[in-house]
C-alpha cells in the first residue's frame, strides 16, 4: 500500500480540481464529478450492490443505490471517483461494488478507493481542525460525522 | 492408531496362543526318536517355517498400514490448512465466495421486506435519476 498523498498519486490537473472541492465542507461529491466529467446518478440497483463506474460515451457513469441512505450515496460515490482517478485503465469494462467496496479488482486496489474516498470526503486538514478545536467523546463523532455527512462508522475509522 | 494398536495386540495375542498350545502338545505327547527323517516330518518343518515367515510379513506389512495411515492423516491436515489459510486471505477467491455468501444471507430478509413494504415504482421511479448533493 502506498504512502503517498492522493495529490501525489493521481493526474496534477485532477488533483487541481479534487483540491478544489476539498474546502468546503460537506464535500459536494456529486458536484465534484461533475467537474471531473462523470455523469452521477441514483439507480435502482439490487441491495448487495452500493454502485458502479462504467463507461459512457466518451466518459464514465456512476451509480449509487437508491436504497441506501445519503451518507452511504456520498461515500459511494467518492469510491467511484476513486476508482476513476487511481483505476481507470483497469475498469474500462465498468465495475460494479458490492456493499462490502468488494469487485473484480484485488483487493488492494478497493482498499487503495477506500482510502481515497476517505481522503475526498472527509479532507485531512478539515478533519484536523475539527479535532484541535475539540476533544473527542461519543457525542463530537457523532457531530464530525453529520458535519462531513458521512456515517459514524466512516468518521471513527477515519479518526482511527 | 488406537485401532492399530488393538489389531497388533490381538496378532501378538494369537501366536502366543499357537506356541503356548504347541508345547502343551509336546509335553502330552513327547517325540520319539527315530532311525531317520520321514516325510510327514520334513513336511511339519516346511510348514512351521513358512508359517513363521508369513506371520513375520504380516506383522511387517500390519507396521507399514500404521506408518501409512499415520502419514497420510498428516499430510491431509497439513495440505487442508494451507489450501483454506491462502484460499481465505485477503485475496483468496474462496473468501469472495464467502462474502458474497454471507452479503446475501444478510440481506435475504431487507430484500423480502422491500418486496413487501416499498411502494410501487413509477415510470420514472424505476429509471435513473441525476444525484443531486
Amino acid at each position: 500500500m502506498t504512502k503517498l498523498s492522493f495529490e501525489e498519486r493521481i493526474d496534477p490537473s485532477e488533483a487541481e480540481v479534487v483540491k478544489s472541492f476539498l474546502t468546503s465542507i460537506p464535500v459536494q461529491v456529486g458536484q465534484l464529478a461533475r467537474a471531473l466529467g462523470l455523469e452521477v446518478v441514483v439507480a435502482p440497483l439490487p441491495l448487495n450492490i452500493s454502485g458502479s463506474i462504467e463507461p459512457r460515451g466518451s466518459s464514465f457513469v456512476i451509480k449509487v443505490n437508491r436504497y441506501e441512505p445519503k451518507a452511504r450515496q456520498r461515500f459511494t460515490i467518492a469510491h467511484e471517483i476513486a476508482h476513476f482517478l487511481l483505476h481507470r485503465d483497469r475498469i474500462s469494462g465498468g465495475l460494479v461494488d458490492s456493499v462490502l467496496y468488494r469487485s473484480k479488482l484485488a483487493s488492494r486496489l478497493e482498499t487503495e478507493a477506500n482510502k481515497l474516498a476517505a481522503d475526498i470526503i472527509m479532507p485531512k486538514e478539515a478533519i484536523t481542525d475539527h479535532i484541535s478545536t475539540s476533544a473527542m467523546h461519543d457525542d463530537q463523532i457523532d457531530r464530525l460525522a453529520e458535519r462531513f455527512n458521512v456515517s459514524r462508522q466512516a468518521a471513527e475509522i477515519r479518526l482511527s | 492408531m488406537k485401532r492399530g494398536l488393538q489389531i497388533l495386540g490381538s496378532v501378538v495375542g494369537i501366536i502366543i496362543l499357537v506356541i503356548a498350545t504347541t508345547l502343551l502338545i509336546h509335553t502330552l505327547f513327547p517325540l520319539r526318536p527315530t532311525k531317520g527323517i520321514e516325510y510327514v516330518d520334513l513336511i511339519t518343518i516346511v510348514l512351521s517355517a513358512l508359517s513363521i515367515m508369513i506371520t513375520i510379513l504380516g506383522l511387517f506389512v500390519a507396521a507399514l498400514a500404521l506408518i501409512g495411515w499415520t502419514t497420510f492423516e498428516n499430510k491431509l491436515r497439513d495440505n487442508s490448512l494451507s489450501y483454506l489459510t491462502s484460499e481465505l486471505s485477503k485475496e483468496g477467491k474462496l473468501r469472495k465466495e464467502f462474502e458474497t455468501i454471507l452479503t446475501d444471507l444478510s440481506l435475504q430478509g431487507v430484500r423480502a421486506e422491500e418486496a413487501q413494504q416499498l411502494p410501487e415504482s413509477t415510470p420514472e421511479d424505476a429509471g435513473e435519476r441525476p444525484y443531486n448533493d
